[in-house]
């Protein structure tokens, strides 16, 4: 059986320096003998089943919540001496063994130093028992621990999901973006090369019926960008599935602008439109974010 | 693992779908909820959407000759074998076997075709683009009609000649003696096809555009059989008017609880949306594989046949220009997506028509709901890893009333008279 340990009560403040609430830290774990401690009150911990590591988890918000959330990894060695496991490869999943599936949505892994491993966008998708699943690597070898949230529910206020005032159509269960979420027809990409802009035709997205986006495409100078090849995907983040048709990005008739063929939705509710764009030497995605009525 | 439960249940925000309702919450709904009863009230149907692939799919003659053909049972290898033999009127146009039963049986349900003519894709794989292209489909299965397309336009030359010749055209004489009834390029048989292939190209395309006109002539009397006005829809037009004393005559408290749960906490509004509460693509709902046989692919299989069907709206018995052929166009070939997935069917009339899925796995309503409930506690025992849906948490009476509503979507079939 799994080993999975969750230490939330048995709070030891260590004799490492603390670290600033806001985890933009520099760890001095590293001192003292034994076994690892967590840092936090509120955090969680654990250690591999050999050990010799230990993972804490301090989830933004206090508690994981259906939306996006952001996490702080710290990985430690349990050695005399520098205990912070440094450029490690460490991947983050979001899992829900009821539905045998996580999410479509990667988070993002920055490693800020020390052994904390920050961890944005992970997006949890629906109520009910999820595991966080964590590997990384260290001396050599892959390590993995899972913590466990058999309740994960719905925050009403603050971060995550929330009742959202600008989607007062959708009925009740539909899962809306995170508030933060730029819900805009126009936006940078991903990596700020591009400026992308799309247009329904017709202007109210229909539900089951096959229709046309134009998109819009300039650089960083505000110059329109042709010749680039474009592919686009969807995705329902409350859902595992995409779009239900397989559009096709062509060139339009005017400089900058391209037609995306065979958009189809069939659901209401929260999608996320990806074009994955190759112009100029270079690489970037458009992320849109609509919610569909 | 239950150590985890306690110490870390103080840990997660646990918010409550709003408690127990009370019997006002029942008939009170908010801007949202309206908007959501409209989507699927059966007024927000849209017109029927043309087939190009079809020209004669609205011309009068060649809907009632379609009917003749839809109840015809000399159509089949033992004389006894209908479309209207599985697809049966007063049973929804379904049957009630767990699989549909022609010469043999089949390895799939008969689906129920209200509303039909509003579905991209046709079969629980969407092997077929049109109903004419599907209905073309049976005939030449071995353990439906199980006859020859050679057979068939030999029989409907002579029972149907004239009504064919009127809305067709010409009919060149086709004498029993220079066509073998056995010939056909599709039956998994060797001799089927031998017959076939001796057969000149010139009676091969004759043979196949008359079946094909056949298939246009039952397509579009499938195309007149739409659904009727349920409980459901005359409560949604009372929630519209704010007609309280009607609404409560329509539908009781229970029954409002279960459409509330329907559209909101079960989530069942996802896939059941639009007024024919369907999305018309496929999904693996993780239900178990019908026993003694192995799990069907369904989409993902049907996707290559509806692609090489020579019937589909690309092929060279449609009558649409590529252009209108969108669905086909972009249709998503991704099979990993589509692995098991099966059609999702209207919900319309859902209660009178046991049994349930796509064999039938499910003898009740009840049985359903049950389900769906295990599959989200995650003890369903179904044989799949990744099913696609997303039902909330439900407690036993929640599934009392989900069924209470389904039963109020119930209402008349209406098609060609």
């Amino acid at each position: 059986m799994r080993k999975i340990i969750c230490c939330l009560t048995a709070v030891i403040m260590v004799a490492c320096a603390p670290i600033e609430k806001d985890s933009t830290i520099t760890s001095e774990h590293g001192k003292g003998t034994g076994f690892l401690h967590p840092h936090y009150e509120d955090s969680l911990f654990q250690m591999t089943d050999d050990n010799k590591y230990s993972v804490e988890l301090l989830i933004k918000g206090g508690a994981l919540s259906v939306g996006n959330n952001s996490i702080d990894l710290i990985i430690h060695k349990n050695v005399e001496g520098n205990r912070d496991v440094e450029g490690s490869k460490v991947t983050f999943e979001q899992w829900m063994p009821a539905m045998g599936h996580g999410v479509l949505t990667e988070p993002v892994i920055t490693e800020r130093g020390a052994g904390l491993y920050s961890v944005t966008n992970a997006l949890i998708s629906m109520q009910g028992l999820w595991e966080l699943r964590i590997t990384f690597t260290a001396d050599n070898n892959v390590h993995r621990v899972i913590f466990e949230f058999p309740d994960v529910g719905v925050v009403m206020t603050g971060s995550g999901m929330t009742a959202h005032p600008t989607h007062a159509g959708m009925p009740a269960g539909h899962m809306m973006p995170p508030d933060d979420a730029n819900m805009s027809s126009s936006i940078k990409t991903d990596n700020g090369l591009f400026q992308a802009s799309y247009e329904s035709k017709p202007a109210a997205i229909p539900i089951n019926k096959i229709h046309t986006w134009n998109l819009t495409l300039l650089n960083k100078d505000g110059v329109p960008v042709n010749d680039a090849a474009i592919t686009v995907k969807g995705e329902m983040p409350a859902h595992m599935h995409g779009l239900p048709t397989k559009p096709i990005v062509k060139k339009g008739n005017q400089p900058g602008m391209y037609k995306a063929n065979g958009m189809k939705f069939n659901m209401p509710g929260w999608w996320i439109i990806r074009f994955q764009i190759m112009a100029e030497g270079k690489s970037d995605t458009a992320t849109f974010n609509l919610v569909i009525q | 693992m239950t150590l985890l439960r306690t110490l870390s249940i103080s840990f997660v925000l646990v918010i409550l779908w709003a408690g127990p309702l009370n019997a006002t919450d029942a008939q009170t709904w908010n801007a949202s909820e309206i908007r959501a009863l409209q989507s699927l009230w059966i007024g927000s149907l849209p017109p029927l959407p043309d087939d190009p692939s079809n020209k004669y799919a609205d011309d009068y003659k060649a809907i009632a000759l379609g009917k003749k053909l839809f109840f015809d049972a000399r159509l089949s290898a033992n004389g006894k074998v209908a479309c209207a033999t599985c697809h049966i009127e007063d049973k929804s146009f379904t049957d009630n076997l767990p699989v549909a039963h022609g010469i043999e049986d089949t390895s799939r349900r008969s689906m129920p075709l209200a509303g039909m003519a509003y579905s991209p894709w046709l079969f629980w794989d969407g092997r077929a683009d049109s109903l004419w292209a599907q209905a073309l489909g049976p005939i030449e299965n071995p353990v439906e009609h199980g006859i020859s397309r050679t057979k068939c336009v030999l029989l409907v030359n002579e029972f149907y000649r004239k009504e064919y010749k009127e809305i067709f055209g010409d009919l060149p004489e086709i004498s029993n003696n220079d066509f073998n009834p056995k010939a056909s390029p599709v039956i998994d048989d060797k001799e089927a096809k031998a017959l076939w292939i001796s057969m000149s190209p010139d009676k091969q395309e004759l043979i196949t555009r008359l079946y094909a006109n056949i298939g246009k002539s039952i397509g579009a009397f499938v195309r007149t059989i739409q659904p009727g006005k349920s409980s459901f829809d005359r409560y949604a037009e009372a929630v519209f008017k704010g007609d309280m004393e009607n609404m409560e005559k329509i539908l009781t408290d229970d029954e409002a609880f279960g459409l509330k749960l329907f559209i909101g906490k079960a989530q069942c509004i996802n896939c059941h949306n639009g007024p024919l509460f369907t999305n018309n693509d496929f999904h693996d709902v993780g239900v178990p594989k019908r026993p003694k046989f192995d799990k069907d692919p369904g989409r993902e299989q049907g996707i290559p046949q509806v692609l090489s069907n020579e019937f589909n709206c690309l092929g060279k018995y449609s009558d649409a220009d590529p252009d209108e052929c969108l669905e086909l166009q972009f249709i998503d070939t991704d099979a990993e997506k589509y692995r098991g997935a099966m059609k999702t069917p209207s919900l319309r009339n859902v209660a009178d028509r046991p049994p349930y899925m796509h064999a039938g796995q499910f003898a009740t309503l009840s049985d359903v709901m049950k389900f769906y409930q295990k599959q989200a506690a995650g003890k369903s025992g179904a044989d799949t890893g990744r099913p696609d849906i997303v039902h909330g948490i439900l407690s036993d009476n929640d599934l009392v009333l989900l069924e209470a509503f389904l039963k109020k979507l119930d209402g008349p079939i209406y098609s060609a008279r």
